[in-house]
Formats: C-alpha cells, structure tokens, sequence
C-alpha cells in the first residue's frame, strides 16, 4: 500500500521458477580447539556446569512432584512443574552467546532456560553491577535470602539468586521473581534478559517479535529470541509473528538507518513431542520443521537444523544467526533438535513412546557426552564433574530450604493481587532522554492546519449545525490526541492495517504519514494476532504503542493476544513490567454480522484490561489522551457511527491544547428527573433523542448520561442519578445478552436496591446477527425500543402504544429459544 | 337535592357490612339523626343515622345483604325528588325502589367515574346546607372525646371526608368540608390511586380504579423497593394507595406521590388507617396521644363508627403535602422508636380501641398517701406513691374484669388466672413497658418497691427484655404531666389498657345543696371493643373508682 511500489504487469506475469536456498542439516562440524579458543575452558566448563545446574535442578521438581520431597527435604508443590531433563545442552549452547542485552522469551517448559540465560548474563557483568540488580530487585526481598547460602563472590552470590529466586518463583513465593505471580510457566527475570515465559503455545512468538520490534525502532542492541515447541509451527500467531517479522518493508521502504528486519530469532526447541502427539510423522507435515522457513521470505528465514545435543553446535548457530540479526536481515528460523526423557508434565505417563526410545536418547545423553569431551580434551577432570554435580546439589539443597520456608519465604497477599492487575501510571513519555523524531514539527503538518480552522462545535454560533467539511470531527480529536503523543513520547509507534498512506480506514491517521517516518507508522500484514502481540512484546520492552483492529469483529483473530498477553502481564509479572499499550478498536455497522459488533463485553470480561469507549469528539481526544499517557493496556472502543459527530455537548466546543478526560467517570449528558438512560457508545445519541420524546411527548423527564467507561468505571454518579430517578434504563449497540450492561444493571441494582422504583431494564441490540444495512433498524436499540421498555418494564405512559416487543414476556421468550 | 346514603367504613379492616334491619321505609321523613338502619359487622352492630334530612327515596340493598362499605343503601332527598334520576344522574343503575337491591360490582364501578362530574355539582349545589354541614362536624369535633363513647349519636355515617382540594380558606378556618350530602361523591379521595403524572388525565381511570380497589379490587399488592421507601418515610401505608400504576398493578413512587398530593383519604377505614397526619406523637414516650389526634383529626378509633372525625384530616395532611424546604428536619425511625411505632399502628389496626372516663374522689387516697409518707420508714410504707396505690387497685378490679386481664390471638380469646401489670414507663429511648409477673400476688408495698425497681432498670436501660412481654393488662400513668385525660393505645394482643390521669379540683354539690370542691382522680380506660362491651368496661371502670374511693379497705388485699 505504497506509492513507491509499482505493481508491473509484465514483471508479475513472467515465467519462472522459485529457488530455494539450502536449508542447512546438523551441519554443524566440530573444532575442539577453536571452541576452546572461542569459549575458553571456563567458558566451556560453565556450559557443563550450567546443564548440570538445569538438571539437578529439574530432577529436584522432578522428585518433589513425583515423590512429594528430594533428599529428605519433604516438599508438597501445588503448581505446575514441566521439565526438560534431556533438553539442558540446548538452552545453555544458546545461553553462552548472548549478553544480557539479548532478550529470550520462551514457553510453559523454560526453567532451563531461565537458569541457562540468566547464569550466562550474570557472567557478563563485573561484580558491582550485579550486586546493584540483585540489590535493587524487588527491595533486595530476593537477595536476602540468597545471601543465606554459601557463597565465595559476586558471582557465585548471583547463582544463589538465580537459583532462590527461580525456585521460590516456581512455589509462588512472595520473595521469588515475580513474587509468585508467574510461577513455573511465567517465571523470568528481565535484567539478565531473561524475558516472560509463556504458557500459551507459541504465545511467544508474537511477543518476542514485538520485542525486537521495540529494539529495532528504538535502536536498541541485542537480538531477541523466541524459544517455542515444534508443536507450535501449527499456530497461526507463530505464522503471523514470521510474517510481520519478514516483512519487505522493513529493508525497501524504512530508512537504511533504521536498521532493516527486527532482530527476531524464532527458535524451535524441537523435542518432537506437542505433549504426546508426535510433530514428525504425526502431526505435522514439514519432515523437518526448518523447511518451513522457505515459505517465508526468499532467505528462508535463513532457516537450519540444528543438534540440540550438543551445546557447542547450538552455540554456534546462535552466533552466526545473532550476525544476521543484527546486521537486519532476520528473520531467522532455528530447528533446535532436542529430546526429554521426562515426560510433558508429572502427570504424563508416555504412553506415546516407547521406554526403548527414551532409552537411546539417554545413551546420548548431553551431559554425560559432553562431560566426557571435556574430560577426555582435559578441560575438566572426572572428579570434577561428579564434584560439580555434588556442590551444584549442596547448594540447591539449601535453596530449596529457603524456599519452602513458609514463615520466612510466604505468599503475596489478596491486596497485592489487586495492586499489581494495573498499573495506573501517568508517563507522558517512555523515554525522557530522547526526542521524539518527526518529519516536520506538528504545527507544519497539513491536517493540523486543517484542524486550526475547523468549527470546535456541531452546531454555530445560531444552533444552526456546522457543515461536516467545516466542522471539527470525533476522528480529529482522535488524531490529535495520536499527534499530541507521537510528539510527546519517542518510543510511541503505531501499526495495524491501512495505517499509513490510507490514513487509516477511518481516516484518524489522515495526515500522520507526513508527520512520521515509517518506524514510528507503518503498515501491519493482516495478522491481528501478530498486531497486537507485537504490541504486547513492544509495551513490556519499554516502548508505547498504539495498534488496531479495523473491527472489533477482528477481536476473535487477536484473542489470546488480548486476553492471555496484554490483559495478564503487568500482573504475572508482579507489576515489574508495564504495559503502555493502546489497542484501537473500531466497532462497525453497514457490513453485516461479521463487521457490526460491539464486543466490548469480551474485553470487558478480562482482568487486566482498561475499556474506554468515547461518545463525542472532546470524548474521544481527552479519553485517547488519557489513554496514552498511562502504562495500562487499554482497549480503546470506537464506533464508526461517530467518526464524523460534532461536538453538541459541550457549549464551548471541543478544547484546544492538552487535556484528560477524567478516568472511569460517566457523565450526564442531559439532566432529568424521572428516569435515568445510561449508554454506551454510540447509543447516546439515540437516547438523547428518546429523551426528547419522553419530554415532549409523555412529560417524563429522562436524564441521560454517557457511561464512557466499562473498566474502570465509577458507578456512583450513576447511582446518584438512579437514587434520584429511581428508574434506570442502559443502552447499547452490543447484543443484549451478555452485554456490559447486564453486569453493570446488576451492580447499580445491588447498591441502589432500595431507590429503584422498577426494575433496570436493559436495552441492547437483538440476540441474532446483524443484518443487512437497511434492516438494523431492527437489530440495533432504537429510541422507540427505549421508551417501549420503559413503559412496558419501569412506567406505563398513558396512551401510549410500543412499536418494539419490550415485554417480560418477550424476555422471557427470547432467551427460552436463545434468539 | 337528593344525596345518596352509602354503607358507612366501621374500620380499618371492615371491607363490608351485613344489613340487618331496615329502620325505616320509603316515604318516611327523616332526619339527621333519624336511624336508617342497622348494620353488623363481625364485631359489632349499630346503627346508621342518616346524617341529613328528607323524604327516604329509595332503599338500595335489602336486609341480609352483605354490603361493601361505602357503597349506596338508600337515597333521601325531597319528596318530590325522582331516586331514579338521582341514581342515574351518579352512574347508578336505578334500583327497584324500596325493595333495595344488591349493588354489583358493575353499579359500582359505574358510580364514581359520573361522580367526578356530579359530585363537585353536588357539593357546589349542597352549599346551601353546608352550614348545618358545618356545623355537624363541629360538633363532631367539639365532642372529641365523648364520641368515642358507644352510640354516640353525633357520629355521621356518611361523610366520606374533604376533597384534597379543599379550598384554602376552608384549610385555615378548619372548617372541614362535611360532604353529607352526596358523601358518597368522594372522588379526590380516591384520586390518590391514579397516576400522578397527568393529575387531570388520570382523574376518570383513577376513580376507575379507586372504585374496584375499594370495593373489590385486588392490588397486586407489589410495590416497588422505592415506593416502599418513600411511603415509609412519608408515614403512608401501602395498602392505602391501592392498586398501583406500574406493571402489573406494581405500586410505584408515582403512586405513593399520588396519594401524598391528596392528603390521607378520607375512607381511610376500609383499607386501615393513615396516620401520615399524626406521625410523630406528642404523648409520652412519643406515643400518639389524644392531643396528637385532636391536631391532626386523623382517625383513632376505628372500632366506633365516627366518620365525622376522621374526616377533618385534609386540612393537616393538606398542609403537610407540600412542606417548604427546610421547615423539617427528618430522622428516620430506628431501634426502640421504629418498634414503638410499629407497635401503635399494628394495635390500632388490629384492635377495636374506643376509650372510657371515669373519676373517682380521691380524698381517701390522698389520705392513704398522706399516712404512708408520715409513716416510719421501717415500716416500708413510706415510698408508696399514689400510682403504686392506683395499680394495687387495679390489680385487684382485674380479678373480677377476666376478659381486660386477657389476651385476644387468632380470635380466641386467653383470660388469665394471675394478673400480670405491665407499666408504661418513660425512658430515654422512648417508652419502654416491664411487667410485674404475678403482680396480684404482691402486696401494695411488694408492688411499690417492685414498681420502682423495674422502672428504674428501664430507665437505665438494664431491663431483663423477658419483662418486657407477657403483660395481661397495662397501666399507663401521665398524672404527674397534669394530663386529665387521654385515650391510651391497647398494647395488643391485651385487650385494655387504664391511663391514669392527674387529680383536679372538681365544684360539688353536696346533699345540703351548697357548692363544695372535691379533688377527683380520672381514669381512662381503652378496651378492645372486639371483646370488651362498653358495659363491661363500664363495669370494671365503676369497680375500680369504687376500690379507689375506698382505697384503705382495697390495699387490705
């Protein structure tokens, strides 16, 4: 969607044949000496070391799980425990060529990983600096307890930590990482680069792709990898993730400068197995699974299998990849070959392989082959290793008492929960050091020029109403609140479909392609999932960004993103990470049941979630100013209703400069005395409308107020108004069933019980699809279906006849049949 | 002009009345106290007095009938006046004349619409008679008291009470509106059922309404939380409002602002009472005393028939229809009040109350006092009060009196052996009344010491709450407030309750024919009417000032 790319006839429509780069096959060929030279016996030695740690360390949850203690210690662990005793050499070969700088996200079977990255990292570092993370971690909560175990040094303190503070995490302890809000499948530590683990399959993919995104835009070092099953190639968010990661732009229309293709490593740690069902020959049909990266760009993702066996193959191809990476030519795809002996989880009894083929993965065990290499290179002596298994044991022995400590070490409490599920942060800026890049200043740019001279209100100074052309419209506060943050916060960026040189499908982004370079806008492949998954893994890298949905109906492509990653990570994460992320939703109408539907009962359902959904132009700049400013993932409702309303609320028209809307509050929008009308969006307008005919015609005087909010939301000025009224009628364009307002009719019903002088009733749209254009007069809440509820549900109105069936019978008939 | 008589309201729960007898026929000339006839209840028989005069016209239910209240029995009006016309002229399909007729249900739901439109013709028209009119509820209200008494003549067994819209001046002479002549014709006082928010629109459905509420309507009784609330707070009873306008006959807040806006009804008495009028009571312990009532002219005594008295209601709730802001503060009734007040209504609406005087020479008791103050103190005689005294007498009348030392539950009515004296007592949180068990057994100085104690720990607020029920009979004492009579409330499920009054200097004529002072202590006695006769609480009143003036044989035991 770009000028600058001809579409050629003559160059499409020519012969050819597509070729294939060779896909690389356990190419791997050793050269003791220059590994040596490359890692240093050290180096070599922590790698033996650090598998020893991973598996002495799995085999201790192994124990616990299975036999409810591990050498004597007795230990009942409630939670989850999926272990990868066999996979050790895979995660430490990958570990012993990354920094600190480089970040790992990885899958519900990481502890190997955490350990293996983190004790890596922690080797990078001088002493005072990791005295100063462990210091600073949490308030010091988690060194305390470290600092109970023998230790020579900094270095040897930090394994302590690494090792307490994994543990206590998997016990969800309040002093482990995330102070027990991740447990095993999420735990991770950040400053070591250690990033969220995901207990979504190939729910990291998207993230991880978003992370590099973040590096990438923000001219950040380090690369970022992904560390997901075999299993998962059948995702479709892992597809999208490779996709938004390969995608030409990045290398043709972004500037060289910015660095080409986001730093992303997808990396299948490949064991074969997604649970029991088996990838190869089963469940799959890739024979092998770097095959797939020829699908994806013309480099294959620079794809190859790797043996995950051995720790020095792995961190070979690590290194190499990481060359590509960071020079922008990723993606990069990794078969990382790999076995467990255990099985999926405790519970798994392998009945879907043999004990024989364990037993040959066992012969080849990564420990024992590569303990043997160094021995026999005299790197390390046999005592060495079985010492080394003995201390690294000892030391464990003594964590895994500190961990189940239950007076010392104890669980977070109900209050912290809470306080964690949001961050309600007020950051104007990501970054304070940097400026925001923009093409020419605000002022310069043509559509705020055209805003300047626009009428703020919907009606002129005669109330005579304002030409669309002339007039200030909800998609331009909108847009300027968008430009308000695009030069306010440098690390802001927005993505998603149409967003650049369409200006957006509703025409908000009019005007910011001229104002931005492409890495702060661009376009998105159609991949909802990848959208807003790249959001999630930009947010929690520290960047703020704005990503769409061109329908709310898209919300289902994007679900886990939505619900499982930017809804739960500020609070799996204890609150460590923040989640600066926008989620732009346009809710649609005129394009049938699959483009008009209010969903914002699903987000209003997650936990986690912040729901904006603005009515009137002052609304939707003061909300969406509020919305950027804040380290919460906010779900930003908007309906195509509204895109081109002028302000008729407020006297003074939409305010000029920076304002908030104040978060969660509701307001009157008509002041009445006999019945109160709450909405939701766009129904406001057909309330007030309502409202007018129930003056007018029926003498009742009906207050309207616009809700503006689903989570927060502050129900007690609506309360207010129902202690006054005493009747209290909600309306929105979602189906009935189901719809925020139930929940919300509850509420207010619970807390104004005695005020009520008729039961809530709710108006919303009808229980089927929506149908043709011409025919959602019969779908969506219309002003008469309002009036008809009130006066069949709350307030017979003299002499008057309903249109619509808003009787309890019909209520009662609709759910019956489920229509 | 001819007026239609109805069936009087003889009470709060009365819905309807046998007619027993005819006491005249048409032709006949009547009078306002001639009676028309006499009516039973389940509690009682009396007799109707036609309440203006003229020529019977036409009788409208034949005897056995059982009549709804305030449905037409009879017209009377001049001799050459046509009950045809009048009857059709109110909606009413004419009756065979003097054969009487059961009023259906269709007849009368016809009559009130019309009545909205002759009603106000006949009260305009009736203005000729309005000063006897007037003048009857003057009497009415003058006589307070004394129409309580059974038989009371003055009662008017037809007013059906003001229109709310009584005018103003009407409002300030307190003159009340008597609507004798056409009484029937009530239909502001069933506008309260209608739909406030178009008052003129409503009137023709509401009077609809109003007439099958009344009658035999069936509200759903439902009432929204809201509605309860507010007529909680505005002392309406939900029962009053009929049925509501909501779904489903759901009583809403426009309902109870309905009824608000037109005052207590005036028929208050077939559906229970409305004391929005006598909300908070002035007596002691804030019980709603005679003062109160006199204030308010709300009805009390639903056990006798005294429409007159309730009548007057409009002017008060008139004006408290519409307080200013700020001219009330408002406190919700909670704890001991709430349950007080719960207490009082359910006694009147339960009970048939009516209240009888008496007096009795208190020379031998001040004499008695006088001894037992001067008395040694070791004796124990000399804390005994004249109220210990009046109890002591009490207990011992009550031996004689089973059915006031009783209790009345399901209809059935427990006379007790032992007299157990409950004993209204002021407290800080209002009025509070311990019992002395077995008070018969007790002599006068046991009694006095026990009295002082119980009331004291009520005071305190230390009262075992065990003695705070099972009384058989009560004694309410105001005399030291200088009270000189009141009607106290029965404390149901007992059947009486004696409030004793202050003593007062009363003129005498002695056998010589000179004029002496005599001092006089007063009694008065509520009795449930449902199982106590005026002549039986005549009886145990005569008793009691009998043992009082000889108070130095009584305390004998």
């Amino acid at each position: 969607m770009t000028k600058s790319l001809v579409v050629n006839p003559a160059d499409v429509r020519a012969a050819s044949v597509i070729r294939t780069p060779d896909i690389p096959v356990n190419a791997y060929e050793m050269d003791f000496a220059a590994e040596k030279r490359r890692h240093g016996a050290d180096g070599l030695t922590n790698m033996l070391h650090d598998m020893i740690v991973i598996r002495t360390f799995e085999s201790m949850l192994n124990s616990i799980k299975t036999t409810g203690g591990w050498q004597g210690i007795e230990y009942n662990h409630k939670g989850p425990a999926h272990l990868s005793m066999g996979q050790e050499a895979s995660a430490v070969g990958q570990a012993a060529e990354l920094t600190a700088d480089d970040f790992v996200f990885g899958s519900h079977r990481s502890h190997g990983e955490i350990l293996a990255k983190s004790l890596s990292a922690a080797r990078t570092m001088d002493a005072d600096r990791l005295s100063g993370i462990m210091a600073g971690f949490l308030d010091g909560d988690t060194l305390r307890h470290a600092e109970k175990v023998d230790h020579t040094d900094a270095a040897d303190l930090a394994e302590n930590f690494i090792l307490f503070g994994t543990l206590a995490e998997i016990f969800a302890r309040r002093d482990g990482f995330n102070r027990g809000m991740g447990g095993s499948m999420h735990a991770f530590f950040t400053p070591f680069g250690s990033m969220p683990n995901n207990a979504i399959v190939g729910g990291s993919a998207p993230i991880a792709q978003g992370s590099a995104l973040f590096k990438r835009i923000n001219d950040k070092p380090g690369i970022v990898i992904a560390n997901i099953g075999d299993a998962s190639m059948g995702c479709g968010p892992v597809w999208e993730a490779m996709m938004f990661s390969a995608m030409d732009q990045f290398r043709q229309l972004w500037r060289e400068s910015d660095g080409g293709n986001p730093p992303i490593l997808f990396n299948f740690f490949n064991n074969f197995y997604g649970m029991g069902g088996q990838t190869d020959g089963e469940t799959m049909g890739y024979d092998l699974l770097a095959r797939v990266g020829a699908g994806v760009n013309p480099e294959a993702m620079h794809a190859e299998r790797v043996d995950g066996y051995n720790p020095l193959a792995v961190a070979d191809a690590i290194r190499r990849k990481k060359e590509i990476l960071e020079s922008g030519r990723g993606p990069v795809l990794l078969d990382t070959i790999t076995y467990r002996f255990s099985g999926h989880s405790p519970s798994d009894a392998s009945s879907y392989r043999t004990k024989d083929e364990v037993a040959l993965w066992e012969e080849v065990d990564s420990i024992t082959t590569f303990a043997d290499l160094l021995v026999s290179k005299r790197v390390v002596k046999k005592g060495d290793v079985d010492d080394m298994f003995a201390s690294v044991a000892d030391k464990l022995g003594h964590v895994l008492k500190l961990a189940i400590d239950d007076d010392a070490c104890p669980r977070v409490d109900a209050q912290f929960i809470e306080s964690v599920m949001l961050s309600n942060g007020n950051e104007p800026t990501m970054d304070a050091d940097r400026e925001p890049e923009l093409l020419t200043p605000l002022e310069e740019n043509p559509r705020v020029q055209a805003i300047a001279k626009k009428v703020r209100t919907a009606t002129d100074e005669n109330g005579k109403p304002v030409s669309k052309v002339k007039m200030y419209q909800f998609r331009d506060g909108l847009f300027e609140a968008m430009a308000h943050g695009f030069a306010t916060d440098p690390t802001m960026a927005a993505w998603g479909e149409e967003n650049r040189d369409w200006g957006g499908a509703f025409a908000v982004y009019r005007g910011l392609t001229e104002l931005l370079p492409y890495r702060r806008l661009f376009n998105s492949p159609i991949s909802e999932a990848a959208i807003v998954g790249a959001g999630v893994g930009y947010a929690l890298s520290g960047g703020r960004a704005v990503v769409e949905l061109m329908y709310c109906d898209f919300l289902g492509r994007a679900g886990d993103e939505v619900f499982n990653q930017m809804a739960k990570w500020q609070s799996m994460s204890a609150g460590i990470l923040t989640m600066p992320l926008v989620l732009r939703v346009s809710v649609g109408n005129k394009y049938g049941a699959q483009h008009s539907q209010d969903w914002s009962a699903l987000a209003a359902h997650m936990p986690g979630l912040k729901v904006y959904f603005p009515a009137t132009p002052t609304d939707a700049k003061g909300m969406l100013n509020l919305a950027l400013r804040g380290t919460d993932p906010v779900v930003f409702l908007e309906s195509q209703l509204l895109y081109d309303k002028g302000e008729e609320f407020e006297a003074d028209g939409v305010p000029e400069g920076y304002y908030e809307t104040p978060e969660g509050e509701p307001i009157v929008r008509r002041e009445g005395s006999d019945v109160t009308i709450a909405t939701l969006g766009a129904t406001l307008y057909r309330a007030m409308e309502a409202a007018q005919e129930l003056e007018e015609k029926h003498g009742v005087s009906a207050e309207v107020i616009d809700l503006r909010f689903v989570a927060p939301l502050n129900l007690e000025p609506v309360v207010a108004s129902v202690r006054k009224t005493g009747r209290l009628v909600l309306a929105s364009d979602a189906v009935e069933r189901g719809s925020v307002l139930q929940m919300i009719a509850n509420q207010v019903q619970t807390v104004a019980f005695d005020a009520l002088d008729a039961p809530v009733t709710i108006v919303g749209a009808r229980n089927h699809v929506t149908p043709a254009p011409e025919l959602e007069d019969l779908f969506f809440p219309q002003p008469s279906w309002i009036i008809d509820a009130i006066h069949e549900r709350m307030l017979p109105l003299k002499g008057y006849t309903p249109t619509s069936n808003q009787t309890e019978g019909e209520i009662l008939r609709r759910s019956r049949l489920g229509v | 002009m001819a007026q239609i008589i109805v069936m009087p309201a003889l009470g709060n729960t009365v819905e309807s009345c046998l007619m027993s007898v005819w006491s005249v026929s048409v032709g006949d000339t009547v009078d306002e106290d001639t009676n028309l006839c006499e009516i039973e209840t389940d509690k009682s028989t009396m007799d109707v007095p036609a309440g203006v005069s003229g020529t019977v016209l036409a009788l409208l239910v034949e005897e056995g009938d059982d009549v709804p209240v305030k449905s037409p029995i009879a017209v009377v009006g001049g001799a050459d006046e046509n009950a045809e016309a009048v009857l059709a002229e109110h909606g009413l399909a004419p009756q065979a004349t003097g054969e009487g007729g059961e009023v259906d249900e269709g007849g009368e739901d016809d009559l009130t619409p019309s009545a909205d439109e002759s009603g106000s013709g006949s009260a305009t028209s009736g203005s000729s008679d309005s000063s006897s009119s007037n003048s009857t509820a003057a009497r009415s209200a003058a006589s307070g008291r004394d129409s309580n008494r059974p038989g009371g003549s003055e009662t008017r067994t037809d007013a059906h009470g003001a229109p709310a819209e009584a005018s103003d001046e009407e409002l300030a002479a307190g003159v009340p509106e008597v609507t004798g002549e056409g009484g029937e014709v009530d239909e502001d006082g069933e506008d309260p059922l209608a739909p406030s928010v178009d008052a003129d629109a409503t009137q023709g459905s509401g009077s609809t309404q109003g007439s099958s509420g009344s009658a035999a309507g069936a509200p759903s009784g439902a009432a929204s939380p809201r509605a309860r609330h507010r007529a909680e707070a505005e002392g309406v009873r939900l029962e009053n409002v009929g049925e509501g306008t909501g779904p489903h006959g759901r009583i809403i807040e426009r309902d109870v602002e309905a009824a608000l806006a037109a005052g207590p009804r005036p028929t208050a008495g077939t559906k229970g009472e409305d004391l929005s009028g006598v909300a908070q009571g002035t007596a002691i312990g804030g019980r709603v005393g005679q003062a109160d009532l006199a204030a308010s002219t709300a009805p009390t005594q639903p056990a006798a028939p005294q429409p007159a008295k309730q009548q007057p209601a409009a002017p008060q709730s008139a004006a408290q229809a519409a307080p200013a802001a700020g001219e009330y503060t408002e406190t919700p009734l909670k704890g001991v009040r709430k349950i007080i007040a719960e207490r009082m209504i359910n006694a009147l609406a339960t009970s048939a109350q009516l209240s009888y005087d008496a007096s009795a020479d208190a020379a031998g008791l001040l004499a008695l006092r006088k001894k037992f103050k001067a008395s040694p103190p070791k004796l124990g005689y000399n804390g005994i009060t004249l109220g210990d005294l009046v109890c002591f007498a009490t207990v011992q009348v009550l031996r004689n009196h089973a059915n006031l030392n009783a209790h009345l539950v399901d209809g059935a009515l427990r006379t007790f052996t032992p007299v157990h004296l409950g004993l209204a007592v002021d407290t800080p949180r209002g009025l509070l009344v311990p019992t002395i068990r077995n008070a018969d057994a007790l002599s006068v100085r046991t009694l006095s010491d026990t009295t002082k104690e119980l009331a004291g720990q009520a005071r305190e607020g230390k009262i075992d709450p065990a003695l705070l029920s099972g009384a058989t009979f009560t004694v309410s004492n105001l005399g030291s407030f200088g009270i000189e009579s009141f009607t106290p409330i029965v404390n149901v499920p007992q059947t009486g309750i004696l409030g004793v009054n202050t003593i007062t200097h009363h003129a005498v004529l002695s056998d010589d024919g000179t004029v002496g002072v005599q001092q006089r202590i007063s009694f008065s006695l509520t009795a449930d009417h449902q199982v106590v006769d005026g002549a039986d609480a005549g009886r145990f009143l005569a008793d009691l000032v009998r043992a009082i003036e000889h108070i130095d044989l009584t305390v004998l035991g």
